[in-house]
């Protein structure tokens, strides 16, 4: 809302003279309207203030005055809106839509002489920007950023019939103000004559009704239209103005009258009306009457308990009274207002109280005091995430902050589930319309985005949530994954993984088994699973989803459950002791059936051979005719030490004869002769 | 000392040569010839024991005398060939360096990992707030609109609910925009008192730019509890700012709306760049100032949104408005990032180039 200070002065006449308009802008900051910027308009300052969505009646000087008097007092008169004698013209109104327009009013104004508005007029609207149209136009826009009521003057001679009717709009369409032909809707509230609509109501008025110099009698209507059929229309045609802005928060029925009467009086004042004719009004509103002003009553001892420090009543008195609401009931220990009709966002106690608390100012709440110390409650997840985090970043992986929405195609991978992807209605771009099931989508696209920059060799890894439509209904599956994707092969991302599942305390918890779905190649990926659930899958990418993606390189990606690893992250094993005893290292060569994993040889190798064993590597694996078709060699290294002596030469061999029978048992593992 | 003559010689002979060998050593330019005099002076036919071998030849009652003279003579220089070795050692030292080699060279590249600088601040934002005794709680991303608008006192048909603020999902469910859902999730499963805050990303279809995103993180804090007041509010958010910025940071809390507090504040930072006086704001008396690139000349920076949770709030998650009060807050993360390192676009934070992420630790 732009403020003009000389317009604002019009109204507002500080106590104290000395009030700079430094002051001034940093009051208004504080109370909640800040001034962002201000400008030197021809020797007037233009003060851009926000107005919060709470606050439609400061879309107008005279609010802002009000405002302004209620923190540093001073008076606030209110323009003069008296009329000379009524004429008996009169113009009939009526309203059809009592859902559209609550009150529509019209009164006829006759003998105005358009031509341009007197200097202070055109100085007045210049100042906040407003363009000056003619003298008549410029006082209902006038009026409108005097008092916040959006009004419209319609030349009479132009319409047609003696009626003007507030109503749907049915499959017409009106040239408005701006040239531009509008498609009515039936929801558009139209303000029409005996022939077609002539405005459409609250949003812009209608080109065939113009006043134009040739103008000498006016319709000067002042409504009230509702807010949400306001938003719709100005929505609907594109047509954002100051009056369907008003409209679409609030504009206040109540003072419908004298904004039409204050508007009336300028006709005159600046357009040489003669003759200023009596309100006729309908709809819901016109015939009511006012709503009985409702009444809140604040507890003194209230604003201590939420504020922290005690407020004097006379502190509350001046801030509630400068506000323009009217105290109608006081006792010990509380007082009840009267709430203005201007004030709608004022319902309940806290209302009031928090116009106490900003308009007394937050510096009079203190800020030193004390909080009871608390014991933490570690959430062990959060926990568990940090160290899954800090284990990525050791093993040398860039963590990535990832887009949420993929497109259809290659980039909505499903690995770990394949319900369907949730579709976002109106997302940022029409081709990337689904919620990622999978972080890898989006990661391999930060891994493209930097091979196109140039950096060809990348490790990344990002923790991220991942959306599906669960089976039942519409309810959603939310689920947290940890995606890797680096450049490289199988061996550099199970690296990562393995750092990953050691942090958790998980390294032997998790199983691995040939194979995952597409995206990834059949014959060098795997899913993981922690007993019979699935919590994972790595893998190089397949050939399809490296054409798909442009990749030349070989890429190997992982994702791993991390909601479920997480939870049962084991992050406070007890220490496993250390042998203070020599070590005897076996180098053993098995001749195994070919599928056997090294994950099976080493459940076994290590069960069998207890708690001597402190190290199991492969180092050699190789496949040749001689072994056998189906068959392998693989090379083994155990580190074997005692806990409590030194281990003897016979003690490791009956250790490595265990193995072997255990190896020869369990697997068919022989040793190589 | 009362010597004989062949006494006063041999101790004359001594001194004669103890100058000689400092000549000799002197003039040793090396440790092979340094080995050559050595032998030559102190060798078992080397003339220091020629010397000691004339003591014998004294009288005996001069013997003790003589030889106690030329031992000391010959421990000198004995110590002298020693000091002489010790300094050509040091500089033979001197020469084996390999002026080829090159210690400033690179050391063996080994894959370094980084964390996001949204995590790092995330991290910082945690370590702080858990200091303060709030539990760190999550929510889910895909809400429903009881949490993300009904239960905050945001009612039907509001322009907050409208789809161009919101990214509405297949089914009436949309991607929260707010981290203030967790708040009710907290008060619908727990009881009072409370101290929780919840990091956690939202979306809102705003269009990207250099200070704009989509998808950003926030930290949204909670306490509630049977005499929790603004005054709590500000102790705790300025304590939160000072561990944040600095034990000297200059804070404000301005007056603000937000439909789930009231009453409702902004706290706000005094500019560090911009040399504005503070609380006199005079800037308006001289439209034109050269704006400040890091407040815009405002003299202030926004953090975070904050208010006394709306009794609405708690009674629409059943807490009796009359016995509980509390605090809310809202603090954007990449904005926090942003001043931190200085960053002139906030895309950089999705762009996820190893160029910029190589940058933190």
């Amino acid at each position: 809302m732009l403020i003009s200070l000389e317009w604002l002065r019009r109204y507002h006449r500080p106590d104290d003279d000395s009030l700079s308009p430094g002051h001034l802008a940093h009051a208004l900051t504080m109370a909640g309207f800040p001034v962002v910027a201000a400008e030197d308009i021809d020797g007037d300052l233009r003060l851009d203030v926000e107005i919060t969505s709470n606050r439609p009646d400061l879309q107008c000087h005279l609010g802002v005055a009000l405002e302004v008097a209620a923190i540093f007092g001073g008076t606030v008169s209110m323009p003069d809106a008296r009329l000379p004698a009524i004429s008996g013209d009169t113009i009939d109104v009526a309203v059809e839509a009592p859902d559209l327009c609550p009150l529509y009013t019209a009164r006829i104004v006759r003998g105005v002489k358009v031509g341009p508005s007197p200097a202070w007029l055109r100085r007045a609207l210049e100042s906040v920007g407003q363009r000056t149209v003619n003298n008549v136009v410029d006082v209902t826009n006038f009026v409108l950023l005097e008092c916040g009521h959006p009004l419209h003057a319609f030349d009479v001679s132009k319409l047609r019939g003696p009626r003007l009717v507030a109503r749907r709009a049915t499959g017409e369409s009106l040239t408005a103000l701006d040239g531009s032909v509008l498609e009515l809707h039936g929801d558009d509230c139209v303000i029409a004559d005996a022939e077609a609509p002539v405005a459409l109501g609250g949003v812009m008025g209608g080109l065939r009704s113009e006043v134009d110099e040739g103008t000498i009698d006016v319709a000067l209507e002042c409504a009230v239209f509702a807010p949400l059929a306001i938003r719709a229309a100005s929505r609907r045609h594109q047509l954002h103005t100051e009056s369907s802005f008003r409209f679409e928060r609030f504009v206040d029925a109540a003072r419908a009258q004298w904004a039409s009467d204050r508007a009336a009086a300028l006709l005159v004042e600046c357009c040489g009306a003669t003759a200023v004719g009596p309100i006729r009004a309908a709809g819901p509103r016109a015939r009511g009457g006012e709503p009985s002003a409702s009444r809140i009553t604040l507890r003194t001892a209230q604003l201590e308990r939420v504020l922290g420090t005690p407020v004097d009543t006379a502190d509350i008195e001046r801030v509630l009274a400068g506000l323009g609401l009217a105290q109608c009931d006081a006792a010990d220990g509380y007082t009840t207002w009267s709430i203005p009709s201007w004030r709608p966002d004022l319902v309940e106690e806290i209302d009031l109280l928090e116009e106490v608390a900003r308009i007394v100012g937050f510096d009079r709440i203190p800020d030193v005091v004390r909080i009871p110390v608390r014991p933490q409650i570690v959430d062990e997840r959060v926990r568990a995430a940090t160290r899954l985090r800090g284990a990525l970043v050791a093993v040398g992986l860039r963590e990535c902050c990832t887009e949420p929405f993929v497109g259809e195609g290659a980039h909505d991978i499903a690995l770990l589930d394949d319900r369907p992807a949730l579709r976002v209605e109106n997302p940022m771009r029409a081709d990337e319309a689904l919620l990622r099931r999978s972080v890898l989508g989006p990661l391999l696209r930060v891994v493209r985005g930097n091979q196109d920059r140039g950096v060809a060799a990348v490790r990344f890894f990002a923790t991220a949530p991942v959306y599906m439509r669960a089976e039942d209904g519409d309810d959603v599956r939310e689920w947290l994954l940890c995606g890797i994707a680096l450049t490289g092969a199988y061996d550099d991302v199970k690296g990562a993984v393995d750092a990953a599942l050691a942090a958790l305390g998980l390294r032997h918890a998790v199983t691995f088994a040939r194979g995952a779905p597409s995206p990834l190649d059949r014959g060098h990926s795997a899913t993981l699973r922690m007993g019979d659930e699935v919590v994972g899958h790595i893998g190089e990418l397949g050939k399809d989803a490296r054409r798909a993606f442009g990749f030349e390189c070989a890429i190997a990606v992982a994702e791993l459950r991390a909601d479920v690893l997480l939870g049962r992250a084991e992050l406070d094993r007890p220490y496993r002791k250390i042998s203070r005893f020599p070590a005897v290292v076996r180098d053993l060569a098995i001749v195994l059936r070919d599928d056997v994993l090294w994950e099976e040889v080493d459940r076994v190798v290590r069960a069998a051979a207890g708690d001597l064993l402190t190290d199991l590597m492969p180092f050699d694996v190789f496949r040749s005719a001689q072994i056998g078709a189906g068959r392998k060699s693989l090379a083994l290294r155990m580190e074997l030490r005692s806990p409590d002596r030194t281990l003897t030469g016979e003690q490791a061999d009956a250790c490595v004869a265990r193995i072997l029978a255990a190896l020869a048992a369990e697997i068919g593992g022989e040793l190589r002769s | 000392m009362q010597g004989s003559a062949p006494t006063a010689e041999l101790i004359a002979r001594a001194e004669a040569l103890e100058a000689q060998a400092a000549q000799e050593l002197a003039a040793a330019a090396d440790l092979a010839r340094l080995a050559a005099v050595r032998a030559a002076l102190v060798g078992k036919k080397g003339r220091v024991k020629d010397l000691q071998r004339g003591i014998s030849a004294l009288a005996k009652e001069q013997r003790k005398d003589a030889g106690q003279a030329v031992n000391v003579i010959a421990g000198r220089i004995a110590a002298a060939i020693d000091a002489r070795r010790s300094q050509l050692e040091a500089c033979a030292a001197e020469t084996l360096i390999d002026p080829t080699f090159d210690p400033s060279w690179p050391g063996r590249r080994v894959p370094e990992g980084s964390l996001h600088p949204v995590t790092l601040v995330l991290d910082e934002i945690r370590r702080i707030f858990t200091r303060l005794g709030f539990d760190e709680v999550q929510g889910p991303e895909v809400e429903d609109a009881w949490h993300n608008f009904d239960a905050l006192n945001i009612p039907d048909h509001h322009p907050a609910r409208e789809r161009t603020d919101n990214f509405y999902v297949e089914g009436g469910r949309l991607l929260r925009s707010q981290t203030s859902t967790v708040q009710i999730r907290v008060m619908e499963n727990r009881e009072p008192p409370l101290r929780v805050f919840a990091p956690g990303r939202v979306y809102r279809p705003e269009t990207v730019d250099a200070t704009h995103l989509y998808a950003f993180h926030q930290v949204e804090g909670l306490m509630v509890g049977e005499d929790v007041t603004f005054a709590d509010l500000k102790a705790c958010l300025r304590t939160f700012a000072a561990s944040m910025y600095g034990a000297d940071v200059q804070t404000r809390f301005r007056a603000s709306y937000f439909p789930f507090t009231e009453v409702s504040a902004e706290l706000d930072l005094r500019c560090p760049a911009c040399s504005l006086p503070g609380e006199r704001a005079d800037r308006f008396a001289l439209p034109g100032a050269v704006a400040c690139a890091l407040c815009g000349g405002e003299g202030w920076i926004e953090v975070l949104g904050c208010g006394m949770v709306h009794p609405r709030v708690l009674r629409a998650v059943d807490i009796d408005p009359e016995r509980f009060t509390g605090f809310a807050f809202g603090l954007g993360v990449e904005r926090v990032a942003m001043r931190r390192w200085q960053l002139d676009d906030i895309r950089l934070l999705i762009e996820n180039d190893v160029r910029f992420l190589s940058q933190f630790r």
